[in-house]
Parts: C-alpha cells; structure tokens; sequence
C-alpha cells in the first residue's frame, strides 16, 4: 500500500448522492472538493416536485443540504467543472480540473436579477434546462431559486456578446455589484486528494429513440421528467397541468411505462424507479386537478421497496388511478385536436383503442454520457450495459483502487439507494484515508465571548441590497425609524450588508459602540443568518444574540406595487425584531466528549459488513450477536443474483472481522439494558460468562431478516415442497430433497408471494430473483425440466431483468395469476397437483409438478421487538425499523447516534445490505471522528420550579430527549434535544422554554406587531 | 388605510411555510402588505396561547402554517399545531370571535404561490366577515363588532 498522503477527496458530480458524500465526509474529518459540470449543485433530485413513496417534497427535502454543503468550511464547491485526468495511486492522487468561465464573480454576485431584466433578449427564448426543455430561459439566468451557488451564469453558447461580438451588454450596467466579467477564461488546475468518488448520475432515456410514440413530433406527449416539471410549483405553469398545444386542462392522461426500458432494441435492463414515478405523478396531478383521469399502461409492476405497496393502493382505491397491464403498439396524434390515439394490447390480448389528452412516457435510466467519459478518462470498466462496473461484495468500488462509484452510475436506483451508496462510498473512503484524518481540515478560532450585562445595546443593519429592497422599502427611513426603538444605540444603512467589507465594519461597531445585540434587517435568514451569527461570533458575541429581520423576499419583493405600505411594514418587522432582541439570551454551547467506539448489533452479513468498516476507519467496536456463530444468515444463501459466491463471500468476512485488532466478537451475547445518548451510551452485555458493561459513541442495528416459514401448499406435509432458499442448497448440492431421484425434477411449480396477504402485504423484493436464480441453475443442470412460475408481479428491477429474460428464452413458463385468485395445491395418489387461474388466458390451468417451490418471501427478526423497546426506536406494522427520513436518512434513526442497516430495515439483496452496512457505519463514523459534540444552544430546558411531573412532555417528545430525574421531574437530554419546541407548547405549567424561542421574546414581538405606540414613543 | 386592511399575523415554520414565503418573493409574486409572518422552529412550538394574544392584541386574522401531513422535520410537530389551532377555534367561537379568523394550513416549501395565494385568501376571508374583529381597538369605543361575533369580555 502506498502512502497516504493527502486527507483530500474529490467528489464528481453535485447531485444527491455527490452532496451526500461530500457532507459525510466533510463532516468526519475530510477536505471536499464538489465537482459539478453544471452551473449549480443539486442535480436530477432539484427538478423533482414530489418523491415517492411519500410524496414529500423533493426540494424541501434537498434546499437545506445545499445550504449546508454550499456554507461547509471543508467543502469546495467547483462548477462548470470537470474530471480531466487522474494520476497517483491510492492516497496520493492528481486530479486535473477543467474549469469553464462562469462570466459571474459568484462572490459578488446576490441573485438579484437585474441583469437577467435588462437582457437584449426581452423574452426568455432559449429552453431552460432545468424545466426540461418546457419552461425558457435568457442567455444569462440563475439555473433555479434555490441553486448553490445562488448566482447568475452565461451561456456563451446563446449569449448575443459571444456569438456577435455586437451587444450592448446591458447586463454589465445593470449590475450594481460589478459581479459580471466577460474576461474570464477557462483554467485547468491540478488538486491532491486521496481519494475520488464519481457520481456523475444518470440520463434520462432519449423518448425521441422510441419513434412510435411520437416525442418531438405530437406536442402533448411529454416526457416524465418533463411532466414533473408541470407538477412543480416553480415549474414553467407553476404547478398546472397544462398541455403543451393548447395550454388547457387535460383530462385524460396515459402514462406508458418501460419507455426504452426492458426492450432490446433500446435497454435491455430495468430502470427500477419508472413504476413508482409515474403513480407519483399520477397522484400529484391527481391531487392538483380532481378531474384528471390518469391511466398507467404498464408491463409489471414493480413496487417492490418500502412503502412502494402501500402507495399503489393508494393510487388505486384513493386517487382512482387506472392500471391496465398492456403492450402499447402505437400512439397516434388526432390532428384536429392534438388528442392522442393509444393503441393497445391488453392482459387477455385484445387489441384497444383509447383517446387521450396527454400522454406521458415514463423514461427510464440511461449511463449518463459524462458518466462514459469520466469512465474513459480515469480508466475505470463499465459493465455491459454502460454503467459502472461493480462487484457483488464491493458495491461502492469501482475497477481503480482509490476511486469509489455511487447512486445512478451503477445502475437505476431511486434517491434513498442513491444516498445510501453515497454514504457507503464515503465510508469506504473514510477507511482508506483514515491516517490522513483532520490533515486538510482547519477549525475556526473565535475570541472569548463577552457576557452581555447590563441594558441591551442593540445595533441595527438595514440592508438596501442594491435596489432590490431600497428600490421600494425607504431603507434610511426604516433605519431611522430604528434608532428611535427602545434597546437601540446604533442604526444605520448598509449597501450590501453581506458584503466582506461591511462584515469587518459591522464587527467594528459591534466593538466601538459596545453593542451586546444585533439585527439585521435584509434577505431571508435561511441562507444568510449563520453568516452574521458568525461575524458577532468574530466579534466576542454569543451567536444568538442576533436576529434577522427579512425585508426582501417576505417584505420587497411581495408588495414592490406598494412602496409606502412596504416602507411601512418593514419598520413594524425591524420593530419586532428589535423587541425580540431586548429578550434574548446567550445560549451556552457546551463540548460532550464521545466514547470512541461502536456497538453493532445482529452479527449476520450486514453486522459484520458495519463492524470491519468501522474498524478499518480506526474505531474499536463490539460487535453483538445473540446465537452462537457469526453469518449465520449467509449459509441459506448460495449465490447472489450476480453469480458471486454468498459462502466464500461468509468466509472471507469471518476471518477478516476475526482478525481484525478493533474488532471485539461477543457471540451468544444479548444487551441487557443500555443508557446514555449520542456519543455517550453504556450497555450491559450478557453472555453465558457473565455480564460486562461497554461504553460506546454510536449504537448500529444490524439485525436480519429471514425467510418466511410458510403453512400453506403442503410445506411441510410433502418433503417435495420447498423453499427458494431450501431449494437453492439443494441444487447446489446437487442432490434432490431426501427421497426423491432424479426423475423426480422433469416438472416443478414455482409459487411467488406466498403469504404474502393482508397481514404481510409487502413485496419482500428478492423472492422474484431467487426464482429465476433458481430456475435458471436447474435447467443447467437438467436442460429439460420444465418450470413454471406463478407470479404477481415479477419483480425483476435493474440488472435482475437479465435473469429474467434468459429464463424466458430458456423456456421458463411465467403465468400471471391475480391477487385475488391464488393457486391451489393438493395432492392425489402422491401425485402433486397444481391449479391456478392464469389471468392472461381467463382459464384454469392444471400442473402435475414432481417439485413445488414456494417464494415465501422474508419476515424481520422477532428480536426487532425487543431491541425497539431496549433502544427507543420505532417499528412499522410489519416489525421492520422506521429510518428518521425515507428518502435523505435512509439509515438513520430519529434519535441521534443510533443507526441501522440490514434485512430487518428493509429486504435486500447482499449487494444492497452491503451497500446499506458500510452506509450505516460510515454515518455512525462521523460522530466517532468527531471526538467531541456540540450540546446546547437552541434546545428546550424546564424550569424545576413550575415542573408537576406531568410526564406530557415526556409523552410528545419525538426525539426521546425528556426524562425524569432523580428529583422526580423532568428534564431535558440536551444533546438529544432537537429544538423543534413541541415540549414547550404543550407543558401546562409553563415550565418548558425553547431557547431563542422563549414565550416572551414571542409575545413581545406579538404585542409590537400590534401597539406600535408603546414603544415609539420614546 | 389599516381600518380597511385587516391585520393578519402568520405563524410559520422554519423548514416550509417560511421557505414557501420566501420563495413567493424570489418568483416576485404579490399578496397583501398586511400579512406579517413569525418564524417558528416548528409550528409544534406553537402555543396555543399564541394565538389568544394574536386576538387579544388586535389581530383580525391568524395564519399558522405548516409543513404537509407526513412531512414535519420535527416528526409529528405539525400534527400537534393543527389540533390546538383546532381547539381555539372552537375556544373563539365561545368567545364570540369568528373562529374563521384563524386558519391552519399545510404547505410545502416549494409553494411559493400557495402561500401568496393563502395570505390573498385570508385577507379577503376576514374583510367579507361582517364586522371587525370584537377585540380590535378595545378601550376606543365606536369600533367594536357586534352581530355575528358577539362582543366579547375577556
């Protein structure tokens, strides 16, 4: 192994997955360099309304990772930049960077917009990339409101100055912050950094390709990406469904699905993600316009994740969405009306003919084309289908040492798997970097803090932003008005007060004149109020002694029609800003030492996979298994869908977790109480020699989940009924169940989803591929049994739709059979009989099989219950663990320093459980690497005085933080508390505040909303 | 001009309505002047209190705002808001304030036009009541309600 040198990474591509990475790893020790090729981060998941299964939105979700990554001191983020080489080895890495010109000094730069205005082109003409194509955008544009950088970008390539030379360049003068600057030029750089991690994403598939259902020539068939556009209320018809021809309402709307998705002559592979998307959108556009009618012509369907069943029910029997399994032949454009002819072929196979008003083509996932070149450029293989080659037991890994690959590049996946192999793939960066740990990084120093004592002496900043406030709110009039309010000693106007010259100006004033408050009256606090808590902080004052009035976008840019009523209502905001600052505190931060090491729970492959992770990036931990071997789970498993080998895949991970110095085994081993909270828990260990107690930062939960042992269809009764997994040892044995030759395999009955009812309603997600596994095993064995599968839904996603196919072509017999009609076995002189209603030919089928497999799918551990009680983290109704966020915290709990992966998370298949282990180890990590936490500031705190003991807080606390003390009251577990202030509203007594949300500073500003007069008469 | 503007206070959550406000301004969109908005953590921090003060200052109407059902950062936060909103409506109109003053709403942070939209609405909403709010102006006689919203005594 070479040297380590450099505790640098580069992260290529500043989508979800490249932000999540980075914020990982920025956030465990590492210096990040974000590469992204377009003008602003934030990638496919920015252009999505809504993301399933939840339908929570996609950019409330995702704006505040951005802030956060675009305001992190160990992350730089790199625009219109791309990967041209790679040199070095592991550890000692040179990355070239191309940088395109920007032709905006993002420093400068304040989004105001007033270039964009004063454009030549009066109208945006050109089409807008992140409205996909249906919204228009100027040559000079800010890519979308919440974008990071949030800063105007030219197009050279439609920008009048660069195509002609002859503009006028109104921009330029226009622009009252000197940001534009048509010199720039392109610079190709070189970086060190240890390690690389490519998540370049996905393109969505070229509808155009599949030439028969019209995209580019019929106006009202849109793409899904574009129909999410719609959707969006920031999209081009804020949030209207609108067709494109006529601008009118459609009523009926057709998603296709599997549009250049599992078909030969365009992508072979399943895109994973089309089915959920379009009941999504179904339901959106449903949700937004009560009379649409949607239909989703589908081939299978494949809601096969967490939560994914639950929202097709909903689809079907809420929202009235119609599914119809169909092949569509071809789509027809009325002329007159612009409606859309479908032509179809139904489940029985009769042929259909149904108009629609929109037709919308699910697209699937393409390798992206930068994905290809960065491939090419950094000498890394890509599989055969154009994505990033990867292998089973290294799902992160790419064919380069040193170069990690994560979401959409390695095939289709949906945000949460996305995020999840961001986290992985920053774990496994962590464990090769991990001497090089806090080299690149720096800390900031501040001066002591100053105790405010006395009087408040409160200094106000109003901002004029340029034009952009001052143009309609009389900023020296507010600012004046404000030197007249109670508190107040200083008030003055500032340009720009974000600016680096009036930051040093505002810390001068703080200091010359004493002030022990500060409000700033300009933009939004959401981007902008870390910045000045930041500068007081610089200047001696705690950084809650601020608070930040927003006359822009809530105040300016709202009412720019009424510039008096403007002016006036700014002055009542400062107003109330200023009454809250009379009324705040310092809130105190305090530093809690973290126990660096791990506790893993659940020694199977995903406990095993979490604890080698860990322990590769320096942290000792104990890793906790209730029965009396590790892996046990991997030896009902024989080969992973890829082919690779689950039991040397057991063995390898055994002797490496044995070997491993960090690494402390404590099989036939139960926790017996465990206390604490984040990076300070303590748990009783039980083991046949005695009990021990072990201290720990992070608790992993990593238990199993495992085949489900079924009643029904004779198992148990007839040694010739099998499970998938039973089955799958015995072909690997090559020996047929006890008693039966070889004759016996001519015929055998597959039955998928069995046990799968009201009570068990999810789809287990990899009984389908185990199926095919095993059905394509056996017919190398034996070329000519005969096998048919009984299916729902075949749920072959991504990759496996391989498997999928060579079993058809290999002569596998697939019956669908519905839902509501199961098959029927019995049995009749020992001959086992097999009926089932196949749902295409509308008849019974009877099947005399000499074996019967049943996919029975996989249930959670029933130790789940007990570690919930034990940890205080939740369960759903089927006994899997409930992350803290589907979609961003995948492996996450609620509560903080305890995280989980493994089967009884969710199904999965090795490549995913590894995948989530290394995640899951990676996010325990961070707070491992930090060897301290920040307890404190905004977090609720009872007053002992006016506690009855009522328990209510403790009852509505979502994070688990109330507990009652030794004095019998409550009280609050700082570093658990989140700050959200449910406790404080609902205490009866009072006795709860939240700081800087304490009633008084809420009311006063209440009471000076109302009664001006009381306070400006002074 | 603020005898025909009705006084409304917004309370709004950090992680969506707040947002939602915002982005009315970065798409420029209008609604009312008379419309101030409060941030809060979490609508969860709410205090039904809050709202009795709100009226009892002189507010002619209430919006709290907060993120969509399932969404709240804080888990179940919105949840709590929505029932004592729903508690001191029914507590107003014991009172003989029209509990349509006061208004929980659930929006997303992307909605930037829902909230001009809802600011515009409850604007409009509380003109169309038939009297000012009964305990606007308290102490100066002559502008008190009466009729539908019954004088109240607190």
């Amino acid at each position: 192994m070479s040297e380590i040198k450099h505790g640098a990474v580069a992260v290529v591509g500043g989508g979800i997955g490249g932000i999540q990475a980075a914020l990982d790893l920025a956030d465990s020790g590492f210096y990040v360099y974000l590469i992204e090729e377009g003008p602003a981060i934030g990638g496919r998941m920015a252009q999505l309304d809504k993301t399933f299964p939840t339908n929570d939105c996609a950019m409330c979700m995702l704006s505040p990772k951005l802030v956060e990554v675009g305001r992190h001191p160990n992350v730089q983020i790199l625009t219109l930049a791309s990967v041209e080489s790679l040199d070095g080895q592991p550890g000692n890495f040179q990355i070239t960077v191309r940088q395109r010109p920007r032709y905006v000094d993002i420093t400068r730069c304040i989004a105001c917009g007033r270039c964009i205005a004063s454009c030549v082109y009066q109208d945006a003409k050109f089409p807008s990339e992140f409205d996909a194509g249906l919204g228009k955008r100027k040559p000079i544009y800010i890519p979308f409101p919440q974008a990071v950088p949030l800063a105007a970008v030219v197009d050279p390539q439609t920008c009048i100055f660069f195509k002609s030379g002859r503009c006028p360049q109104n921009c330029l003068k226009a622009c009252e912050r000197q940001a534009l600057d048509f010199t720039q030029t392109e610079k190709i750089f070189s970086l060190d950094v240890g390690a690389v991690i490519l998540a370049p994403g996905f393109d969505p598939y070229d509808a155009r390709l599949v030439g028969e259902y019209g995209f580019g020539r019929y106006a009202n068939v849109l793409t899904g990406p574009q129909f999410e556009r719609l959707l969006s209320a920031s999209g081009p018809t804020s949030g209207k469904v609108l067709r494109p021809s006529d601008g009118k309402a459609p009523k009926k709307v057709a998603f296709i699905q599997c549009v250049g998705s599992r078909d030969l002559r365009h992508q072979s592979y399943c895109s994973a993600v089309c089915c959920m998307y379009a009941t999504k959108e179904a339901i959106v556009a449903k949700e937004h316009d009560h009379a649409l009618e949607p239909t989703i012509f589908y081939i299978d369907l494949r809601a096969y994740g967490k939560g994914f069943e639950n929202l097709v029910r909903r689809a079907k029997e809420e929202h009235g969405v119609r599914y119809i399994r169909s092949m569509i032949s071809q789509i027809t454009e009325i002329p007159e009306t612009k409606n859309l002819l479908v032509r179809y072929r139904d489940d029985s196979g009769s042929l259909h003919e149904e108009e629609f008003d929109l037709v919308v083509l699910a697209v699937g996932m393409r390798p992206s084309a930068k994905g290809q070149e960065l491939a090419r450029k950094l000498g890394i293989e890509l599989n055969e289908h154009g994505f990033a080659k990867t292998s089973a037991f290294n799902p992160v890994m790419s064919t380069r040492k040193g170069v990690f690959v994560t979401g959409a590049f390695t095939g289709p996946k949906d945000i949460p798997e996305t995020v999840i192999q961001a986290s992985a793939a920053a774990a496994a960066v962590e464990a090769l970097l991990a001497p090089a740990r806090n080299t690149r990084t720096q800390a900031k120093h501040y001066p002591e803090e100053l105790v405010p004592d006395g009087m408040p002496r409160i200094g106000v900043f109003v901002c004029h932003c340029g034009s952009n406030i001052a143009g309609v709110v009389d900023v020296k009039a507010v600012a004046e008005y404000a030197t007249r309010l109670p508190g107040v000693v200083h008030a003055e106007n500032v340009l720009y007060t974000c600016s680096q010259d009036n930051l040093k100006h505002m810390k001068e004033v703080i200091r010359e004149k004493k002030l022990n408050r500060v409000v700033v009256a300009s933009c939004t606090p959401r981007n902008l109020a870390a910045l000045f808590q930041d500068t007081i902080r610089e200047a001696g004052l705690n950084k809650f002694l601020f608070e930040m009035v927003n006359i822009r976008e809530q105040c300016s840019w709202v009412h720019s029609d009424q510039p008096e009523r403007a002016t006036e209502k700014a002055k009542s905001l400062v107003r109330m800003g200023v009454a809250k600052a009379r009324e705040l505190k310092p809130l105190a931060v305090q530093s809690v030492k973290v126990s660096p090491a791990a506790l893993v729970l659940g020694g199977g492959l995903s406990g095993m996979v979490a604890a080698l992770t860990l322990a590769d990036s320096g942290f000792e931990t104990h890793l906790v298994e209730r029965s009396a071997e590790l892996g046990s789970d991997l030896k009902e498993i024989v080969r992973t869908p890829e082919g690779e080998d689950a039991q040397s895949l057991r063995a390898q991970l055994l002797g490496a977790v044995q070997r491993h110095p960090k690494i402390r085994v404590h099989t036939s081993t139960t926790v017996q109480e465990l206390s604490g909270f984040v990076g300070n828990f303590s748990s009783v260990l039980r083991s046949p020699q005695g009990e021990e107690r072990v201290q720990h930062g992070v608790v992993i939960v990593a238990t199993e989940a495992h085949e489900h042992k079924p009643n029904e269809y004779l198992y148990g009764a007839d040694t010739r009924v099998l499970t998938q997994r039973q089955a799958a040892l015995d072909l690997h044995l090559g020996q047929p169940e006890a008693g039966q030759g070889e004759q016996s395999r001519r015929s055998l009955v597959m039955i998928q989803c069995v046990g799968r009812n009201e009570k068990r309603p999810y789809c287990s997600r990899i009984c389908c591929a185990e199926a095919l596994q095993n059905a394509l095993a056996l017919l190398e064995q034996e070329p000519d049994c005969q096998i048919y599968v009984l299916y729902r839904e075949m749920i072959s996603y991504g990759f496996l739709e391989d498997l999928y196919r060579r079993a058809r072509d290999n002569g596998v017999v697939f019956i669908h059979y519905d839902e509501q009609s199961p098959p029927v076995v019995r049995k009749e002189n020992d001959q086992l009989l097999v009926t089932v209603r196949d749902a295409r030919l509308r008849q019974e089928v009877l099947i005399k099989p000499d074996l019967i497999v049943l996919s029975t799918g996989v249930v959670p551990d029933p130790y789940n219950e007990e570690l919930s009680r034990l940890l205080k983290v939740p369960l759903d109704a089927h006994g899997f663990f409930v992350e803290a966020h589907i979609k961003l915290r995948p492996v996450d709990f609620a509560s903080h320093g305890v995280f989980l992966c493994g089967g009884s998370h969710a199904p999965g298949t090795i490549p995913e459980l590894i995948a989530k282990a290394q995640a899951a180890a990676g996010r325990a990590a961070i707070i491992l690497a930090k060897g301290q936490l920040e307890a404190g500031g905004i977090v609720a705190s009872v007053d002992q005085e006016k506690c009855t003991a009522c328990l209510t807080c403790v009852r509505e606390c979502p994070f688990g933080a109330v507990f009652i003390n030794e004095q019998g009251l409550a009280e609050i577990e700082a570093v658990k508390c989140q700050g959200c202030g449910i406790c404080a509203a609902d205490c009866p007594a009072k006795a709860i505040q939240l700081g800087q949300f304490e009633d008084i500073q809420e009311l006063r500003m209440l009471e000076e909303l109302f009664h001006p007069e009381r306070v400006s008469a002074v | 001009m603020t005898n025909s503007e009705p006084k409304i206070v917004a309370f709004c959550c950090h992680y969506c309505a707040f947002a939602a406000a915002d982005l009315a301004g970065v798409l420029r969109l209008k609604y009312p002047p008379n419309v101030h908005i409060i941030r809060l953590p979490c609508t969860g921090k709410l205090d039904a209190l809050y709202l009795l003060k709100a009226f009892e200052a002189g507010a002619d109407g209430v919006i709290v705002a907060g993120c969509l059902e399932g969404s709240c950062h804080f888990i179940s936060g919105n949840l709590r808001a929505k029932k004592r909103v729903l508690a001191v409506k029914s507590l107003l109109a014991k009172l003989g304030i029209a509990p349509e003053r006061l208004e929980f709403f659930n929006l997303s942070s992307a909605q930037g036009d829902r909230f001009a939209q809802l600011a515009r609405e409850m604007t409009e909403r509380i003109k169309n009541l038939p009297n000012p709010s009964p305990l606007r102006g308290r102490g100066e006689p002559g502008v008190r309600g009466s009729g539908d919203e019954k004088e109240a005594r607190l």
